[in-house]
């Protein structure tokens, strides 16, 4: 076989990988269409007038004011540490996770998924409020006792953060689950 | 119901509408966001975002045909935007900072198929997404001039320049792939060796 013979032969291989690329079926998550349909209908709904400078209104001093919330995991599934209340929008709150129930677990990996309702909050970092779910490599968390995760609150509604522990196999070990209410400020209860 | 028909349906209200445009373009701009970014949550976010964006802002949208090309320049610009900031950022996130292909869950790829992903991966970003649109999802140099924001005759003088490059990466990392896939397997043999000895 002559080397261009050789050469159409690669070429012809790597392109038809490529393009058998496009065969992969590659489901989205079933449940991002109820998600996408939802947020794009509070979208379009109103918001009300008073949010359009309360908004803006929301940084400075308020950043400061951190509410820390302490979580411990619990490895019993059937008693999941769970804590629910009710935090204002807008305003940077850290959560807490204990790691030291994990000292002696073979995690590789803690990841920390959000609902629409919450969002990361940086103010060095600002383009992880643009992400859902972050994933951490355990090394970096080596020697810490807590995991902290600063969010804040996007809308009125029911909050969901949840940590989850993979191994090296990318499995779950272990969750946790961190419920918590927004409300405007200044709402009541 | 053509497209044109349900975006104006849902211009007019039609939830359903809405529905069924996410229906229609949910796999396709999934499989394009998952190979753009090469990493799954990543691109989970991107396709829910871009979604959201698109729905949202339909009335900024020109020409129903291009519809999904459209979505997909959405969700490139937003792809752009997190890799811009990231890029100014120390922050240590696996979606940007170790992004391994082999951690597509959920997404069932063979050898070769691996090895073009991560050959892809190894490409500018221009590069890969023109591959992307034209040459693994068969788009038409239109609708990937209009995802590009180029024109049709870019496209065409850049795709060939980026098969070259494909295919000289897919080489190299195809060898490394069956070298250490040997020395793998060398490897294991002298070990078996040792434990019959």
């Amino acid at each position: 076989m002559s080397h261009d013979d050789t050469q159409d032969k690669q070429n012809d291989q790597a392109l038809g990988a490529l393009r058998s690329l496009g065969d992969v079926g590659v489901q989205p998550s079933p449940y991002m269409k109820t998600r996408v349909l939802a947020k794009v209908r509070a979208e379009k709904s109103k918001r009300p007038s008073y949010l359009k400078w309360l908004w803006p209104s929301i940084s400075g001093a308020l950043a400061f004011a951190l509410l820390v919330v302490l979580v411990r995991p619990d490895f019993d599934q059937q008693n999941p540490a769970m804590q629910v209340a009710k935090y204002e929008i807008g305003q940077p709150y850290m959560l807490k996770v204990d790691l030291r129930t994990y000292e002696d677990q073979e995690i590789a990996q803690a990841r920390i998924r959000l609902n629409d309702v919450v969002a990361f909050s940086s103010k060095r970092h600002s383009h992880i409020k643009q992400l859902k779910s972050l994933t951490l490599q355990w090394e970096q968390l080596a020697g810490k006792q807590y995991l902290p995760i600063v969010i804040e609150g996007l809308q009125s509604g029911d909050g969901q953060v949840l940590v989850e522990f993979l191994n090296d196999q990318g499995q779950v070990v272990d969750s946790t689950t961190m419920d918590l209410k927004f409300q405007v400020t200044g709402a009541s209860s | 119901m053509g497209v044109e028909k349900l975006i104006e349906a849902y211009k007019a209200g039609d939830q359903g509408a809405a529905d069924q445009l996410v229906d229609l373009v949910q796999d396709k701009l999934s499989q394009f966001c998952i190979y753009l970014s090469g990493d799954r949550h990543l691109a989970e976010d991107l396709c829910h975002d871009a979604l959201i964006r698109a729905l949202t802002s339909i009335d900024q949208l020109q020409n129903a045909d291009v519809f999904l090309a459209w979505v997909k320049k959405i969700a490139r610009n937003l792809f752009l935007d997190f890799k811009k900031a990231a890029a100014q950022s120390k922050v240590h996130v696996t979606a940007e900072d170790s992004i391994e292909v082999e951690q597509l869950e959920g997404v069932s790829l063979s050898d070769d198929q691996l090895d073009a992903a991560k050959t892809l991966q190894k490409m500018s970003e221009a590069d890969r997404t023109l591959l992307i649109l034209i040459e693994v999802q068969g788009l038409s140099y239109q609708e990937a001039a209009e995802v590009l924001e180029t024109k049709e005759g870019t496209i065409k003088s850049r795709l060939s320049r980026a098969k070259q490059k494909f295919v000289e990466i897919y080489g190299t990392i195809s060898q490394d792939e069956s070298s250490s896939s040997q020395a793998g397997s060398a490897a294991k043999k002298s070990k078996e060796d040792k434990s019959v000895s």
